[in-house]
């Protein structure tokens, strides 16, 4: 088990090597940088662009530019400044990841709440109305755009129901502008209403997804010899249902939210751009669009390195879940 | 039968009752003063019963006032007791004048004393002056007045002011006060102290004086942008211009009307004022800052703050955007400081600056980085120097997210992605502003953004983020807590024909190009007309737009065809134009994505398959492709673009319009010239009119630029692009203005709510 966590630790600094270099290339594809669109204003000449990008160190051939990038890393653990945010990337980065967690944690927690005991039901009813009616739902959740879903909730419930006690924030992480003085309860429920509608929103999107994946999983494992077995030595279908079948469908979907984990940090670009959430998704959104070399780099580097992690971290809790599988 | 004929005489009755109410409320409304600059104060003193007009149903705002007249409007709005004593105090006022009563209760009031001589004048006319003491002595600022010494004003004929009024003037136009209104002089914004004061000026002054400006806790600015920096000299982003307009005063900033004003200076040198000098070539500016400005931590601000900024602005390694200006500064010249030379520090408050070459523009605030805190600046730059890191200017604290300044309101904090949160500055040179907060959220997402102006909620001001289209649409809901403001600005939408392309180097084509396209119909369609047509490169209140010289082009298809015929493309079998078996196809690049530039490609290709020219608009690519500059400078697009320059209100184009303008490879593509453009006549006109220091003159030269322009056609210009930004409807001193660097804030130490 040791030997086996070092040796997957170690495959970890070459393809972090490998994934910033990708990354930098795919940035680096896309031509032109922000800094040639001051040239639109007449009072800019082609020699302050030249310049800018010299002290910035932008231009130029990319591998140079990102060996100097790794460089840093290593030598110093830095990630660099971001070009258009004021910080250092690392703590843009340290800023960005906790509203995002909030949010894709509660949404993720949400939408596994309901699609545990929604996706069994509907597979121990295979095919009544009641099945029909949640796969109904759930492509009818699938299928419906997030970023049209949220602006009808903010429309609902912050234009219509605006005057209402009914009524919740458009918007944003906070009502409040100081913060002194008023007690941490309602800052915290403060908080909550404003992650609401897109918790909401985001775990509808992922809700419907999990359904349908825990009812087919399911009723993939009722078909098995040993729940017909266990069936037959006339246990009880609560017995049958959740010590034999759930357990099993447990194992791939352990994978699977594992999987998932790092698109927890990534956040989700749409909601939280339509909420005004200050999340990674939006960051990264941000500096690929507006080719911010350094905290795009460093983010989605970032975000490797959470991947690969969570990959590694399936395969224990895989481990775990099925006694059958050794390390080696 | 009965009861239905009473019915019947009932509606009558009410209909009657309801169509002579509406009647009479349309009397009331004086018909010259919708549309005026103080219509809102001249109504509600209408709406009183203070002012009633002339019976012709006028009320002459811009019409100057008596004595007698002032008295009547002064005793209405203070809701004076009018008696008529059988004995006039005043030697020159018959107890029949028609103004008797009021006279005598202002003087009784002790508002309007009259003569040591026992005379009233009331035929005679009030001054500004006398107006701004009268009002402060009516508001009880006697106290506050005999504090002041020196005016401060923002308005570029301080010195003008008498001493005597010096005070009362200076509180007139303070935000907690507002009853003095700014004129405009045509390029200066000016208090005129000795002018007679207008009908308008007194009803504005008066309605001010008993309704003043309340104090509020908090405004709600909201963006569609945040701020990459909040430092001036390294960012861009009109999102942080509207942020600085709230926390640096500039040294000369420009009004709503476009009309320049000293900031923190305490003039704005001109030839006329002697503060700027030409000799030859060479040039040397004064510019003097006012006394007492303070930085937010309550440092003073003097001019060796100006010379160690400008020192570190010049410095190689800063990361300076633009030094247009400052690289015309003859560093040979002056005794200088910090290592620095080109100026001589005069006096603590004055420094005169060497110029080695002429510019037009020197004069428009303080060059280099401005009333920069040396405090400040002094440790990052140090540490810059040492360790060879640019990083720290965006980074650094001081630097990037909480710059210290002189402005109304100082930087509380910056929460990144959630809000800037400013807090007003005590020591302002205009007083405290009247709102004490000022946060500024960031909503990228323009559909949200519209749902929070609708909703009303948490937004007060919207200030950059909205689309001319979305703009109307807001409109059209009516809205009944937010207004609408659709700013003419000076973004330049227009197509540029690549004239080294034999077909289009063709005039007559270009000509039929332009008269195969309804523009009007295009700004109407898109925009509801709210952009205005371009008749060519400078806007309708840029100095070189004259009406009666511009070659103006409408839609004519017939002309359009006519032209292509002379120019040997005969309409082929597909109703498409043929010459020499090659098809008249005019490929229009514009940026890929762009929903209100795709929009007119394709009503255009539309209108030009009607003259049989073939437009092709399928080559479109995104922003960064398309503006990278061995594409866009050098030229590489075979036949058209659609695009936009930023302009601004000094903005001559010569190195748009310069034949030595042209860019390429070889000159590293300096310019912007990017047509091909050669004319001779209007790169002589515009070397000429960079140099030349007379207004007039200037606006001579610019004048026929625009007009060989519009003739030779190196363009089609298609609209001035309007800005929109939303206020509360019971926001007062909200004056839009969208310009770079000049927004919807600048003069948000006025702002407050009614």
């Amino acid at each position: 088990m040791r030997d086996y966590l070092i040796r997957r630790l170690l495959q970890l600094v070459p393809l972090i090597i490998a994934v910033s270099l990708l990354i930098y290339f795919i940035i680096d594809l896309a031509p032109g940088d922000p800094l040639e669109q001051l040239l639109l204003n007449p009072d800019i000449k082609h020699e302050d662009i030249a310049r800018l990008k010299e002290l910035y160190g932008v231009g130029g051939p990319f591998i140079e530019r990102w060996a100097k990038w790794l460089w840093r890393l290593v030598r110093y653990a830095d990630l660099g400044v971001a070009r258009f945010h004021p910080y250092p990337v690392i703590s843009l980065i340290a800023m960005r990841v906790p509203v995002t967690l909030r949010l894709s944690i509660a949404a993720m927690a949400i939408s596994l709440l309901v699609a545990l005991p929604v996706g069994i039901f509907s597979a121990r009813r295979q095919y009544s109305s009641w099945d029909n009616i949640f796969t109904g739902l759930a492509f009818f959740g699938r299928s419906m755009p997030t970023f049209w879903f949220g602006i009808m909730l903010i429309l609902i419930f912050g234009i219509y129901l605006g005057n209402t006690p009914f009524t919740l924030p458009m918007g944003g992480i906070t009502s409040f502008v100081y913060t002194e003085g008023i007690p941490w309860y309602k800052i915290q429920l403060d908080s909550v209403k404003h992650y609401l509608l897109p918790v909401f929103v985001l775990g509808l999107a992922g809700m419907t997804g999990w359904t349908r994946y825990v009812r087919s999983t399911l009723l993939e494992v009722l078909r098995q010899d040993y729940i017909r077995t266990a069936r037959a030595k006339g246990l009880s279908e609560r017995v049958v249902i959740w010590k034999h079948a759930f357990r099993n469908v447990l194992i791939p979907l352990i994978t699977l939210i594992a999987l998932a984990l790092p698109g927890l940090f990534a956040g989700a670009i749409i909601t939280e751009r339509v909420f005004a959430l200050p999340g990674m998704g939006q960051l990264i959104f941000q500096a690929v669009i507006s080719k911010d070399f350094n905290l795009a780099v460093g983010c989605l580097t970032f975000l490797s390195l959470l991947t690969i992690s969570c990959n590694l971290l399936a395969d224990i809790m895989y481990a775990i879940a099925d006694p059958r599988v050794r390390f080696r | 039968m009965k009861r239905f004929v009473g019915i019947a005489l009932i509606g009558l009755l009410a209909i009657s009752v309801f169509s002579i109410n509406s009647l009479a409320y349309a009397q009331a409304g004086l018909k010259d003063v919708p549309g005026h600059l103080f219509e809102f104060e001249i109504t509600k003193l209408v709406e009183t019963g203070v002012i009633k007009g002339f019976p012709d149903g006028t009320f002459k705002p811009d019409a100057s006032i008596t004595r007698a007249d002032v008295a009547i409007i002064l005793a209405g709005a203070k809701k004076l007791a009018i008696e008529k004593p059988a004995v006039s105090p005043f030697k020159d006022l018959a107890t029949t004048h028609y103004a008797y009563g009021h006279i005598v209760a202002v003087n009784k009031a002790g508002f309007m004393r009259g003569y040591p001589d026992r005379t009233f004048k009331p035929t005679n006319n009030i001054t500004r002056s006398e107006i701004a003491a009268l009002l402060g002595q009516v508001k009880g600022l006697a106290a506050a007045a005999a504090k002041i010494t020196k005016p401060i004003v923002f308005s570029q004929d301080e010195s003008a002011i008498p001493a005597w009024a010096v005070p009362w003037v200076t509180l007139a136009v303070r935000s907690e006060n507002q009853y003095l209104h700014h004129r405009n002089d045509g390029v200066f914004r000016i208090i005129a102290p000795l002018a007679a004061a207008t009908r308008g000026d007194v009803a504005y002054g008066v309605y001010q004086v008993t309704n003043p400006p309340k104090r509020s806790s908090v405004v709600n600015v909201t963006m569609g942008q945040e701020p990459d920096t909040l430092h001036g000299w390294i960012g861009t982003m009109a999102a942080m211009q509207v942020v600085a307009n709230c926390t640096a005063t500039p040294s000369v900033g420009r009004e709503n009307t476009w009309a320049l004003y000293p900031g923190n200076m305490s003039v704005i040198p001109t030839i006329e004022n002697g503060l700027w000098k030409v000799v030859g070539t060479n040039m040397e500016v004064t510019y003097r800052i006012r006394e007492g400005i303070k930085f937010h931590d309550g440092k003073p601000a003097t001019i060796d703050d100006w010379a160690y900024a400008f020192m570190v602005f010049m410095d190689p390694m800063t990361p300076v955007v633009s030094r247009i200006i400052e690289l015309k500064t003859d560093f040979t010249k002056g005794a200088g400081a910090y290592g620095i030379k080109g100026f001589d520090v005069l006096d603590p408050l004055s420094v005169k600056v060497y110029f080695k070459e002429l510019d037009f523009r020197v004069n428009l605030g303080l060059i280099g980085g401005g009333l920069y805190p040396k405090h400040v600046l002094e440790t990052p730059f140090t540490e810059m120097k040492k360790t060879g890191n640019v990083d720290l200017f965006r980074k650094d604290e001081t630097m990037s997210r909480k710059p210290i300044s002189t402005g109304a309101y100082s930087i509380v904090e910056w929460k990144p992605g959630v809000h800037i949160l400013l807090k007003a500055n005590p020591d302002f040179l205009l007083g405290k502003p009247n709102v004490d907060t000022i946060v500024f959220r960031f909503i990228l997402d323009t559909t949200a953004l519209l749902a929070r102006i609708i909703s009303g909620k948490d937004n007060d001001v919207t200030a950059i983020g909205i689309s001319t289209d979305q703009g109307i649409q807001l409109e059209a809901r009516k809205s009944t807590h937010t207004k609408v403001h659709f700013i003419s600005g000076l973004t330049w939408d227009h197509m540029g024909f690549n004239l080294d392309n034999p077909v289009l180097a063709d005039i007559r084509v270009r000509k039929a190009f332009i008269q195969g396209i309804d523009r009007a119909s295009i700004v109407r369609v898109l925009f509801q007309g709210k952009n205005p047509v371009a008749d060519g490169f400078y806007a309708p209140g840029h100095f070189g737009y004259d009406a009666e010289n511009v070659v103006k082009y409408s839609y004519n298809p017939a002309a359009s065809r006519k032209l292509l015929d002379e120019a040997g493309w005969i309409v082929g079998a597909d109703g498409f134009r043929y010459k020499g078996g090659k098809r008249l196809t005019i490929i229009l690049e514009t940026t890929a994505g762009n929903a209100m530039r795709e929009s007119i490609q394709s009503i255009c290709k539309t209108q030009l398959r009607d003259v049989g020219i073939d437009l092709d608009i399928s080559k479109n690519r995104p922003a960064g492709a398309f503006f990278a500059p061995p594409y866009f400078l050098g030229r590489q697009w075979p036949d058209m673009v659609l695009f936009a320059w930023l302009t601004s209100p000094t903005s001559i184009g010569d190195t748009i319009f310069r034949a030595d303008s042209i860019p390429s490879v070889e000159n590293g593509y300096e310019g912007q010239n990017v047509y091909g453009w050669r004319n001779a006549e209007a790169t002589e006109l515009l070397k000429k009119a960079a140099t030349e220091m007379s207004d007039a003159e200037r606006r001579k030269l610019c004048v026929r630029v625009q007009y060989l322009i519009t003739d030779e056609l190196p363009v089609v210009p298609m609209f001035f692009r309007t800005d929109v930004n939303t206020s509360k409807i019971n926001m007062a001193s909200v004056k839009p203005i969208a310009l770079a660097g000049q927004y919807i804030t600048w003069n948000c130490y006025n702002w407050y709510f009614r």
